[in-house]
Formats: C-alpha cells, structure tokens, sequence
C-alpha cells in the first residue's frame, strides 16, 4: 500500500497579484497528478487549502476537476480534509471540496465524518478547526483510538511547537493522539519530519510551491514536492518527491556599484535559465548610499531579460555616510533606541544623560520638562 | 507581542457592567449605531493612556447617573499577563499588576505611574499608537493625507522644534543660567563687607571678657566670707532650738502629775465594796454539789424503767421459742416421709413426660383418621361412560350442522352472482339506451323491446332477493345452533376432566388412611408399655399431697435450737443484776443529800436551786469589776513617782545649756548686707555675658554667610557648564542632526517593512519610496508614497485604485509600528467600512484577513453584519433599557 501526501496547494493564489503566478500554481497541481499516476500510488491523500479561498476563482475550480478526473481514470481514490483557506466565514456557505465530491473526485472528511477505510489501512481526519473550536477537536482527538498502527491521521492546524505558525496555533504536540503508524499534517508550508514519544510519525509535506516570500529559506534547503507514504510494511516509511517549481532567488545589489552589479547578475542569471524552463522570480536587496528611485528602477529594468519577474524586497542603503562613525540601526530598533543610538554614539552622551534627554523628548509636562533640563544641564 | 485578553466595563459610557473576552485572530464587535461597541475600543484606549478616544471631557466617560466609572484590561505582553485598572473619580487610584497563575503583584499604583508602566511594557506613547495600530472610524487612509505631520508627531521631530524655540524650554533655562551667573557677582561683593564685621565683633568680645574677669574675683570673695558667717549662726540655731524643746517637756510632766493626783481620791470607797461583795458569795460551792446529786439520781430513775420493760419482753420471746421447739420434735417423722416421696416423684419424671409425649401423638392420629373417614364418605362417585357417549353424539351433530351450513353459503353466493350479473345487464340496458342492441345476445332491439327485457330483470332480481333473504336467515338460524352445540360440548368436556380430577383424590385418601390405621395400632402398644409406670407416677403425687400440710407447718418451727433459748435465759439474768444495783445506787444518794424519792418534787427543789446560784454569779461579776478598778488605781500611784524624778532631771538639763540671743541676732544683720552686694554683682556679669554671646551669634552668622556665598561662587563653574550644556543640546535637536538621523533611519525601516507586508497581501509594486516632507498644500502637496509599476513608471499613491489604497494605508500603519513599537501585535479598526461600497467592502476584509500574517490579533468594531463572515470570534452589543449588553456569538458552525 503506498499513498501520496499532498498538501496546501492553494489552487486560485495569486501571488503579487500576476496572471504567470496563477498559472504557476495549477501547472505544480497538474505535476502532482502526474506523479500520483507515474508512481502508481493507491490513493492520494490531501491534508487541506486545495483552494486559496473559500469561494476560488472558476479557473481554479476547472483545473481541479479537469485533473482530478484523470485521477480517478486510474481508479486512484483521492481523500481530503479542508483547511482554514478552504474553510467558509458564514454559516451557510460549504467548503468547495464539495463540488469536487458531488463529481465523486474525492472524499472529503469534515467535522462529522472523520474515517475512511482504505483495504487494511484506516484513516481519520478532521477538517481545519480554528482556535475557538479548540476544545472540541481535543475532545475528539482524545476518542480516536486506532485498532492498528497501520493507521493515518490528517490534521490541519497549527501544532506547538512543531509548527508555529505565526502565534496562531491551537495544539500542543502532547495533544496529538497515540497509536497512529503515521499522522500527516497541513498549513505549516515547509516540509517537516518529526518521530513522536510512542514511534508515531509526524509528516509535514508542506506547500508543493512557494506561496509566501517567508518559505524563501525553506526551499533553498528543502525544496518543494509531495511525499510518498509506504505502507507496504506494519510500520509506514516515507520519501520525498520534488516539484519542478519557478525559481525564487534572493540577490544584493549594492547602489554604489549599480551598472556593474546588475550586469553581472544578468550573466549569472543567463546561465542558470539554459538548463531551466521556468525564469526565476528576484527578490532584490539594496545596499550602500541611497541614490533616486526612479534612478534605480531604471536601471533594474534589464532585468527583465533573465527573470520573470523582480522586486525591491528591502532596502538597507543608508543615508548617513558610515566613515563618519555613523552607527547603523538595526531593523528591529524601536524609535527609543534609535534615539538612544543617535545621542549615545554620535553625540557622545552618557547613557544617563542620553536616557534623560529621551525623557525630556516623552514628555509633555512643562514642570516636568524644566526639571529634567535643569538635571541634563547639571543644575541639579 | 501583545494580546488584549480582556476588557471590563464599570459605568463606562454607556455600559453599566460589561466583561468582555479577546481571542487570538479577528475579534469582530458589531452592534448598531448607538449600542456601545465603540465604548468597548474607547475603554482599551482609556486603560492603557488615562486619555479619552473621542475629544470629550474624562468626566463624560462617566455612564449617566453613576458617580464614577471603572475600566480594567487584561493583557498579554510578551508572555507576562498583566491587569490594568483605571478609575474615573473613584476613591481609589489606577494600578497596573502582573498576574500569575496563583496571584498577583502590583507594579504601580497612581495614574502617572501606571501610564511610566504602561509606556515601558509596550514601548510606545499614545501618539505612536494612535496614528499606527488604533484606526478611528473611517480614517484609514487619513495618514496619506498627514504623513508628514504625523511622522514629525511621532518621530517627536515636533517636539524636538519645541524644545529647541527661542521661547522653548531650553533657550529659557540657558537665560536663567545668565541670570544667576550675573547674581554671583553681586554675592563676591557682599562676602568682603560680612568679612570687615567680623573682625570688629571679635575685638569687642575680647574688652568685655576682662571686665568680666575682675568682677568674678570679687563675688569669689563674698561668697567665701558668707560661708563662714552662716556656719556660726547654723551652730547657734542648734542650741536655741534644744533649750525650747525642753521647756515644752517640763510643762507636759508637770500636767499629767496634777491628773493622776485627781483620779487617786476614789480608793478608799471601793475597797468598802469589795468586802461587802465577797461574804455574799460563800454559799456557791453547796447549791453546785447538791444540784448535782438532783441530775444523778433522775438519770438513775429512768434507767431503771428501760431495764424492767426490756426484761418483759426477754421473758415472752422465751416462752414462744419454748413452745416451738415441742411442735418441731412431734413433726419431724412426718416430714421423713415427705421427703422421700419427693425423691422418688422426681425418678419417676422422665417416664412420665415420655408417655404424655407418646399420648398426644396417638390422640393426632386418630383425629386424623376420622378426617379422612368423614371426607371419604362425603364423596360421591358418578361414572363417566354415559357422559363420553353423549359427547360422542353431540359431535357427530355438529359435524353435520356446519356441512348444512357450508352448503347454505354457497348456494347464497350462487344468488348474489346470479343478482349482480342481473343488476349489471339492467344498467347497461339503461346506460347505453341509444344503443339497440341486446346486452346478452347481441341482437338489434326495438324500445318496446327493451323495456320488456327491463321489467322481466327487474321481477328476476326481485325474487332472487326474496330467496337471499330467506337463505340468510337459515344461515343465521344455523350458526347460532352450531354456538350452542359448540358450548354444549365443552361443558361436557370439563365435566368430564373433572369427575377424572375427584376419582384420583379418592384413591389417594384410602392409601393415606390404611397407613394412618398402621401408625395407631404401633403408638397404642407403646403407651400400653408404659402403662404401670404411669399409674405408680399418679399415687405417689396423691400422696405427697395430703401430707403437703404437715411439711408447711414443719417447715415454720424448723430454724428453733436449744442453744438460741439457752442465750435469752442468760442475758435475762444478766439485766435483772443491772436493775438491782441502779436500785441501790439511787437510795444511796437520796439519803446521803435528804432528797425524796420523787421525780416531780426533784425537779421542783432543781429549779430553786439554780435560781440561787443565777443571782451568786450576778454578784460575783460586780465584784470582778471592782476588782479591777483598784488595779488600775494602784497603777496611777506608780506612775505618779516616775514622772516626779524625770521632771527633777529635766530642770537639771535646762540650767547646764548656755545661749546669747544679741549676739545671735548680730551675726544675723552681718549675711544680709553681704548678700546684697553679692546680688548686685551678679546682674553685672550676666549683662556682660549676654552681651558677648549677642556678638559671638552675629559672628556665626556672618561666618555661615560667608560659607553660603562661597559655595554659591563654586557654582559658577557648573552653570557655565550647564550653559554649555544646554546649547550642545539645542544643536543636536536640530534639523541637521537627531532629526535627519531619525527620519532617514525611520524611512528606511519603514519601507523595508512595506515592502514585506505588502507582499503578504499579495500587492508587490517593483519598488516603493515614502516621502515625509510632503510640502505644498492641495493638489500641489507631494504624495506620501510613490510607487513604480511593472513599467518602472512613478505612480503617486493617490493615483491608485480603492482597494489598493486601503491596502497600502494599513500595510503603512502596521509598517510603522513594526518599526518603532518593540511589541505591535494588536491592530483596532473603529468602523473601517463607513463609506465604502460593496466591491470596496470584501476586498478590505481580505486586507484584514491578510494582515493577520503581521498583527496576530484583530479588534474590529463594525454595525455591518456582513463583516461578521471575517471574525473569528464574533461579539454582538444591544442596548437594552439604555444599558449595552454583550453577547458572544461564535463564527465556527462548522464544529458546532
């Protein structure tokens, strides 16, 4: 019994609001389904956020169809739970897995109900719960009891600390029930291997393509893909499958060198886009003195030649020159300590009189400030 | 990071008493206009800034018709929860405390301390706050408008030109600095004249104390001669003072002589008394011994008596015990004999209770037998074989009444075919009446026809009818015959049963009875063995029985002995001697004193005798006190000759002690005139020492003087530090310096965090530039933000579409408290839907949703239902009878 793990795909994202980022997504979707077919799996299961919204786009919702059927040609059997994209925000509306389940494309296991039989292997999900539910999906977790470990939980929620995402979790790994061979898990978008007290694996598949600038770091180390869950012993085994996606790169452009670092990024790009169909998409960082925007756009715009797409993701010229003895602030001051910084090491203050002229700077009291002036100024 | 948990509402505006939980994600807080949701983000405000939201008076927080009103909020900062309490003109102050999970500590207490805390905890001011992560009612986008002037506000760039104008705090203080310095130079000159006084005290002081000197030594003097004097006048007073005590004592002496001389004339008349007293008394001795005998011989008397009557009673028990014993030694071979009856009853007990036992069994069986015998024969035997033939017969009737009865059914289902085969043709023949043709055979028909063929199937049916009729009264006859039969047969049945029943019981009853016979002839030889042992049982109680009598009256005089009448004879002797001696006793002493033998006439001559002796002790009394008297007398006389001799030896004493009363009184005069002088020199030195100390003082004063302006000099050189000081500061406020260095470093952070959060909403321009210094008015101000399109083309954010608009306006505001708050986390939107159009409406929803990627939670006041679909955790407010109430409404149906 093998089964692949499927996860996030956000069908209807579009990333910096562009037509190609769209399609980006439905043809990692149509790489998907061509896996589940190649590898001949069993069944494919979905650990939900098929869709980015609730109420997706028509063109999302057709690619789904279109490519769900070719699943069930092959008679693979597609089983999902929905996530807190897919989730609807009023009473009455559904998650659109249930259009995709009225064709007979998939089973969806909601709050109700949570177990499908799959020959000898049981398998229980529930569809994303958000943290004001919490007390009932512990509820239930805590009745799941599995008659063997030849068992799958799917899971859509956020799990401390295996997957923090943001502060929006509403489990703690010890709620996580025993006795599954395997619980698989979505919403966290990096992939994650993780063996639980008691043998249980956790299995993150994560997103099969880079949906927020935030999972930069994980697919330099990681990439992207689905996983293959073999089940063929009493015990699951698993393996990574990768995604052929666009890729992102994060580059520095120093402001000082501007001409001359462009055009050394468009020979390096050049030979990167020869072995690879897809252009990358560039997250620029700029560095040295500041010069005009537009100045810079400009100049950028060659570009174009070697990426799909690119973009100023941070700024870190400075406007005071640095062989001044000028500090740098860090990105996390707050404006107290880059005041503090300013009078500190520029100024020359001690850190008492700098801490007291923040405090003249605070406040409003007119006594209260000639007080605190008179202290700076030694008078008192 | 920080998380509202919490807000609680006491007479806040319009809520009387609110509670109100938070959750992580979008808190929606809808409710209609006037409902008192606003409140709720008004008392969030208040609790962490002590400052209103809307521009009203803090009174008018106060809810209509209370004193004072309360706000406490939970919040989480960092992991710590903490509890800040604001009170509006209540008693008691605001505070802020950590909580723990088992209590709490207070941090500060008192509205600018708790303000300092709450400042340090979330590392912002209210102005940050407000322009930033607290968004009032349709003013997202008010910070394009303003940017410039809300940077300066919140960079403090404002407050920094502030500080740094001619009339500004610092200018100030550096003129004041002036001033004093001017101030000093006037204090040097003023320290030089206090120098010159000084000096001119000093040489005062020092004339004065030689003065004082001389006069010292003088007053020395005096008092040394003083002392002398007043010792001779001490020794003097001495001796005055014994001689006029010794006077005093003379004349005491001489008084209590002249009173004791008085008492002593009395003496002779009492010794008169005293003998005439004491010849009267003589006789007591004589009456005491003859009253004595009295008493003696009436005890003797009655003793007497009680021997005599306890003798008569000795004597009559004696004889009754006496006759006793005779009646004992004549009873004593009957009861022999009872006694061994009785013996030999009790052998023979036990065989007796077995045949009483064996008896009663007999008389049960044979009762049992008569029983059986009178219910034998109580029941009568009725053969059964006539009762199975007529049972026989009975059923073959049966049979053949339902054959009867089978054939009377089908014959009348017969005529109910042939009726309803009559009844249809008779209808077609009427239906079809255009139709001529025969409805049996076919043929054409004439109306005349028709109507002959009608009438005959009329009479038909109708006799066929008659014939139903009678068919089912047969059937009806028949079946109740059937019934009847039917119950017949089963009372026979039963009856039968029954007669069955009654025939075993019989059989039964005689097996029972042969064996009963069987049991009685056994038990009848038994009783007939223990026949004769019963019979012996009966005479030997029979006899027992007469002599029961004689054993009761033995049984009386049993416990009479020969030895019991020989102790009563003895102690009758024994009283008869006591009585004799009494007897003797008595004649003795009447005669010895003359007394009759008389009870009556003792007590007569007791009671004169007592009399007397009463009126010799009455006597005698008086004659102690005279007695008595003379003592003390003679006493007098004794004391008398003492005080005689201690009066010849003070007289003595007065005459050896020598005093000089002139001379006495000269020394006197001498002491007062010298103290006088003494006196007089004394106010001299005080006047002279006061006078020094005067200047001494005014020395000190002028010395500590000196020392003040001496170190009001040494200041000089820190003011002119803090002048120093203070102009460095005004420099480095100015433009050129902190401020370029903040803004630069602001814009930079805070395009940096644009640029992140506006990817997260899926906004992502090539690049993007703010601009703080807007300058212009109108049309020609320059906009806060530019941004280059795909093109690379500049476009002024006001160029922009709604939605875009409204997304960059909250990227922007979340971006600068990412930038200049440590610990952003909570974003609050006061109805951020006013105004815009459906289409504008979702899209901002999907901008709130995203923004939950930055912030991690939500507070979102709204009256528009349809913002509920955002919430995660919705609350509805309702002002009911005035007062907003709230309500938790949950958004999840699906768990639910």
């Amino acid at each position: 019994m093998r089964i692949l793990h499927v996860s996030d795909t956000h069908l209807g994202k579009r990333q910096y609001d562009k037509d190609f980022r769209e399609e980006d997504i439905y043809d990692t979707f149509r790489q998907i389904i061509d896996i589940a077919i190649k590898e001949r799996v069993d069944a494919v299961i979905h650990t939900g956020d098929f869709f980015d919204k609730n109420e997706p786009p028509n063109k999302a919702i057709l690619v789904a169809l279109k490519e769900l059927k070719r699943l069930k040609e092959k008679e693979i059997p597609l089983i999902a739970i929905a996530g807190d994209h897919d989730s609807p925000k009023r009473g009455s509306s559904i998650f659109p897995q249930r259009i995709l389940e009225e064709e007979g494309l998939l089973i969806l296991l909601d709050h109700q109900n949570n177990y499908y039989k799959l020959n000898d292997v049981e398998i229980f999900g529930i569809s994303h719960v958000p943290l004001t539910g919490v007390k009932v999906l512990k509820e239930k977790l805590e009745k799941m009891k599995p008659s063997s470990r030849k068992s799958i939980l799917m899971l859509h929620q956020g799990v401390n600390p295996l997957l923090p995402y943001q502060y929006s979790y509403q489990l703690e790994v010890s709620d996580l029930p025993k006795g599954f061979g395997i619980i698989t898990l979505g919403h966290f978008h990096d992939r994650i291997k993780h063996v639980l007290n008691g043998g249980t694996l956790v299995e993150v598949a994560g997103s099969p393509d880079i949906i927020s600038v935030a999972e930069l770091e994980g697919y330099q180390k990681n990439k992207k893909g689905v996983t293959v869950i073999d089940y063929s012993t009493s015990e699951p085994s698993i393996h990574y499958i990768n995604t052929d996606i666009r890729p992102q790169l994060e580059v520095t452009i120093n402001t000082n060198n501007l001409e001359k670092e462009v055009e050394s990024l468009i020979i390096r790009l050049t030979s990167l886009i020869n072995g690879n169909t897809k252009k990358p998409i560039l997250h620029i960082t700029l560095e040295g003195t500041p010069r005009k925007k537009n100045e810079i756009v400009n100049k950028l715009r060659d570009l174009s030649k070697v990426s799909e797409y690119y973009r100023i993701a941070k700024d870190n010229t400075s406007y005071i020159d640095e062989t001044k003895n000028n500090p740098k602030v860090s990105p996390t001051s707050s404006l107290d300590e880059m005041i503090m910084d300013y009078l500190v090491k520029v100024a020359r203050y001690t850190e008492s009189n700098a801490k007291l002229v923040l405090s003249i700077l605070k406040e409003e009291n007119e006594d209260e400030v000639y007080k605190l002036l008179r202290k700076f100024a030694g008078l008192d | 990071m920080m998380e509202i948990k919490r807000i609680y509402l006491e007479n806040f505006l319009s809520h009387e008493k609110s509670d109100i939980k938070f959750k992580p994600g979008i808190n929606v807080i809808i409710g209609h206009n006037g409902a008192g949701k606003s409140s709720i983000i008004d008392a969030i405000y208040f609790s962490l800034f002590r400052d209103p939201v809307r521009k009203i008076n803090q009174d008018d927080l106060i809810r209509k018709g209370s004193k004072e009103a309360k706000v406490e909020l939970d919040v989480e900062i960092n992991g710590k929860t903490y509890q800040i309490t604001r009170l509006i003109k209540g008693s008691i102050t605001d505070t802020i405390s950590e909580i723990f999970p088992n209590g709490y500590k207070t941090l500060a207490r008192g509205a600018k301390e708790v303000d300092a805390t709450v400042y340090k905890l979330i590392n912002a001011d209210e102005e940050i706050f407000s322009s930033t992560l607290f968004i009032a009612q349709g003013k997202i986008e008010e910070i394009f408008d303003n940017i410039s002037k809300i940077m300066d506000k919140i960079l403090r760039i404002e407050r920094m030109n502030e500080l740094r104008e001619t009339n500004g705090p610092i200018h100030q203080l550096i003129k004041e600095v002036d001033n004093e310095l001017k101030y000093l130079e006037g204090e040097k000159e003023r320290y030089k004249i206090i120098e010159q006084r000084i000096n001119d005290n000093k040489k005062r002081i020092e004339e004065d104390q030689k003065q004082l000197q001389e006069i010292t030594e003088r007053v020395k003097r005096i008092q040394e001669d003083i002392q002398k004097k007043k010792t001779e006048i001490t020794q003097l007073e001495d001796k005055k003072a014994k001689v006029e005590a010794l006077f005093q004592n003379k004349l005491s002496i001489q008084k209590e002589i002249q009173e004791i001389e008085e008492k002593l004339r009395q003496l002779p008349g009492l010794l008169g008394e005293k003998e005439n007293l004491e010849t009267k008394v003589k006789d007591e001795e004589l009456l005491n011994n003859k009253l004595n005998a009295i008493k003696e011989a009436k005890a003797l008397i009655s003793s007497i008596k009680q021997t005599s009557q306890f003798l008569d009673n000795l004597i009559k028990q004696l004889n009754s015990k006496k006759s006793d014993l005779e009646e004992k030694k004549r009873l004593e071979d009957k009861e022999r004999i009872y006694q061994e009856l009785n013996r030999k009853k009790m052998e023979l007990e036990n065989v007796e209770n077995e045949y009483t036992r064996l008896t009663s069994i007999l008389e049960n069986i044979k009762r049992n037998i008569e029983e059986k015998k009178r219910r034998l024969s109580e029941m009568k035997i009725i053969n059964d074989e006539e009762l199975k033939t007529k049972l026989e017969s009975l059923n073959e009737e049966l049979e053949r009444k339902r054959k009867e009865k089978e054939e009377i059914t089908s014959k009348k289902s017969e005529v109910e075919g042939e009726i309803k085969q009559l009844v249809s043709i008779k209808n077609n023949l009427h239906s079809l009446e255009s139709v001529s043709k025969c409805p049996v055979c076919g043929r054409d028909l004439s109306a005349h026809e028709r109507s002959k063929i009608y009438q005959e199937l009329s009479e038909k049916i109708e006799q066929l009818s008659k014939q139903k009729l009678e068919l089912n009264k047969q059937y009806l006859s028949l079946s109740d015959y059937i019934n009847s039969l039917q119950s017949t047969i089963m009372q026979l049945q039963s009856q039968i049963l029954s007669l069955q029943k009654l025939k075993g019981e019989y059989e039964n009853l005689k097996q029972e009875l042969e064996k009963l016979e069987k049991q009685k002839a056994d038990y009848e030889e038994k009783v007939k063995n223990y026949q004769p042992a019963h019979e012996e049982y009966v005479r030997v109680k029979d006899q027992l029985k007469e002599l029961e009598d004689y054993h009761n009256r033995y049984l009386k005089v049993s416990r009479v002995s020969e030895n019991e009448i020989e102790d009563l004879e003895r102690e009758i002797a024994e009283k008869e001697k006591q009585k004799a001696e009494d007897t003797e006793k008595l004649s003795q002493i009447l005669n010895e004193f003359e007394l009759p033998n008389d009870n009556k006439k003792l007590l007569e001559i007791e009671k004169q005798i007592e009399n007397k002796i009463t009126e010799i002790q009455n006597l005698k009394r008086k004659l102690e006190d005279v007695k008595a008297r003379l003592a003390v007398l003679q006493n007098e006389k004794l004391r008398k000759t003492a005080l005689e001799n201690e009066l010849k030896n003070v007289e003595e004493e007065i005459s050896t002690i020598k005093f000089d009363v002139a001379y006495y009184q000269k020394l006197k005069e001498e002491v007062e005139k010298m103290n006088d002088e003494y006196n007089r020199l004394s106010v001299e030195m005080g006047k002279l020492e006061g006078e020094i100390k005067a200047l001494q003082s005014t020395i000190d004063n002028d010395l500590k003087e000196l020392e003040e302006i001496k170190k009001k000099v040494e200041k000089e050189k820190k003011l002119i530090d803090a002048k120093k000081n203070l102009e460095g500061l005004r420099e480095i406020l100015s433009e050129k310096k902190l401020q370029a260095y903040i803004k630069n470093n602001a814009k930079t952070s805070i395009e940096n965090n644009l640029i992140t959060i506006l990817s997260k909403f899926d906004l992502t321009y090539r690049a993007l530039e703010l601009n703080f210094e807007q300058g212009g008015k109108g049309k020609n101000k320059a906009s806060a933000i530019v941004v280059y399109n795909d093109k690379g083309d500049e476009v002024p954010v006001n160029a922009l579409s709604g939605g875009e608009r409204t997304s960059i306006a909250i990227a922007l505001r979340l971006a600068i408290a990412k930038s200049l708050m440590r610990d952003s986390g909570v974003l609050i939107m006061d109805e951020p839907t006013v105004n815009l159009d459906e289409y504008r409406r979702r899209e901002l929803i999907d901008i709130i949703r995203s923004s939950l990627e930055i912030v991690h939670q939500i507070i979102l006041v709204t009256h528009e239902e349809e913002l509920m679909e955002a919430g995660d955790y919705v609350l509805k407010l309702e002002k009911k009878g005035g007062i907003s109430k709230v309500e938790v409404v949950s958004n999840d149906q699906q768990v639910v």
